[in-house]
């Protein structure tokens, strides 16, 4: 006697969509050394994507290659300064191989005396 | 006639671009059994990648953010020594060759080693004549003194044919570790031909003079395994340096600088005396 037997495959199939961010970075991106994406490369990825509105600066660190700033940003706070802050709170996460975004949040306080 | 990197570089180049990834680089070099590509950008030369390069990079970034620069190159024109002391400099095993800004070939490390072992003596363990011809334009062109001391051992096929070729090769192994022993650290020494050696020197004529009698005076005074007397002749060119009795083609000049001393070495055998110093000038072969 012979055994038969029915055998069947179903695949199912789940769609997730959500906007793509653009540009995708945000306020800043850290880049590892070994990350999948070099100085170079981030370089001309911004001037394509957002032409003007990001500063690709090559770093002096053990970990980091690069960071990619909104030159925004690089007018309310000094230059170096930022980049410190950045280097300083990132390098603590950050490792050769990845690539970070940064949300930066910046609140000016004024505080003025006028003489009425 | 010196030897330059054109002659021992190899021509037919595989390039890559800068924007393209580093697997790419990697699958052609695999692929092609090379260990470097140079790197071009719009026709122009941007850097070089290695195998180095690749092992440490992650393999989907461009071949920009990997590659090394801005290249190491040598101009066709220069000699094995001048890419030697470019690779050694830069500890570099490969160096491009590049022509008015365009890549025309490279040269391997191991292939410049080779060719520089043929200008290398294994019996006495010195350099042959290229290499003094390397080092003398190097002093004509930063505007040295340049004399020449050209050193022939008298009578020496007697040796040989009285004692055998091996106790005239024991000789002259003898004589190049005295004269290794006695020329100065600022001076250069090559075997150039069979019994006859030449001295490089940065000096004036009186002090090449000094020199060459010292020389020749440890020659004739050494106590050799065979008992033998071994006395030398010199001839002596150069030292009085005037710039315009140079060319522009320095490889022509310290050439005919070898040619006045050997010229001097022979009339010194022939008036028997033990040294000569040579005068005038040869016009270029050219």
């Amino acid at each position: 006697m012979v055994a038969s037997s029915v055998s069947s495959t179903k695949t199912e199939i789940t769609l997730r969509l959500s906007e793509f961010e653009m540009p995708p970075m945000q306020d800043a991106l850290i880049i590892g050394r070994k990350a999948p994406l070099g100085f170079e490369a981030a370089k001309r990825m911004v001037d394509i994507i957002s032409p003007n509105k990001y500063e690709v600066i090559k770093v002096q660190h053990p970990t980091i290659e690069a960071l990619v700033i909104r030159k925004a940003l690089m007018r309310m706070v000094p230059r170096d300064r930022l980049i410190s802050i950045i280097l300083e709170e990132g390098g603590k996460v950050a490792n050769e191989t990845t690539i970070f975004k940064v949300q930066l949040s910046i609140v000016l306080c004024v505080s003025k005396t006028v003489e009425l | 006639m010196i030897t330059t990197v054109s002659s021992i570089m190899e021509k037919d180049l595989i390039t890559i671009e800068s924007m393209d990834s580093v697997d790419n680089a990697r699958q052609i070099m695999a692929r092609k059994r090379i260990g470097c590509l140079p790197v071009m950008e719009n026709g122009r030369l941007v850097g070089i990648i290695t195998t180095w390069d690749i092992i440490s990079s992650n393999p989907n970034r461009l071949v920009a953010d990997v590659m090394t620069a801005p290249p190491i190159y040598v101009e066709p024109t220069a000699s094995l020594w001048e890419a030697k002391e470019k690779m050694d400099k830069y500890c570099i095993e490969r160096l491009l060759v590049v022509e008015k800004g365009q890549l025309i070939g490279l040269i391997t490390k191991t292939k410049l080693y080779f060719e520089i072992a043929k200008h290398f003596d294994m019996l006495t363990q010195l350099n042959k004549k290229d290499y003094i011809i390397y080092e003398g334009v190097k002093l004509l062109k930063s505007g040295k003194e340049v004399s020449l001391i050209f050193i022939d051992i008298d009578g020496f096929g007697i040796i040989d044919k009285e004692y055998g070729h091996i106790f005239g090769d024991l000789i002259l192994k003898e004589v190049s570790d005295l004269l290794k022993a006695k020329v100065p650290a600022d001076c250069f020494l090559c075997r150039y031909g069979g019994d006859e050696f030449v001295v490089l020197t940065p000096y004036k004529r009186d002090k090449c003079m000094e020199l060459a009698k010292e020389l020749l005076d440890a020659i004739s005074q050494h106590d050799y395994s065979i008992k033998v007397n071994i006395t030398a002749s010199a001839g002596i060119s150069g030292g009085r340096r005037e710039k315009s009795r140079f060319s522009v083609d320095y490889v022509d000049d310290i050439e005919n600088l070898i040619n006045l001393a050997s010229l001097a070495s022979t009339r010194a055998k022939r008036n028997k005396v033990s040294l000569v110093v040579a005068d005038g000038f040869i016009p270029s072969k050219k």
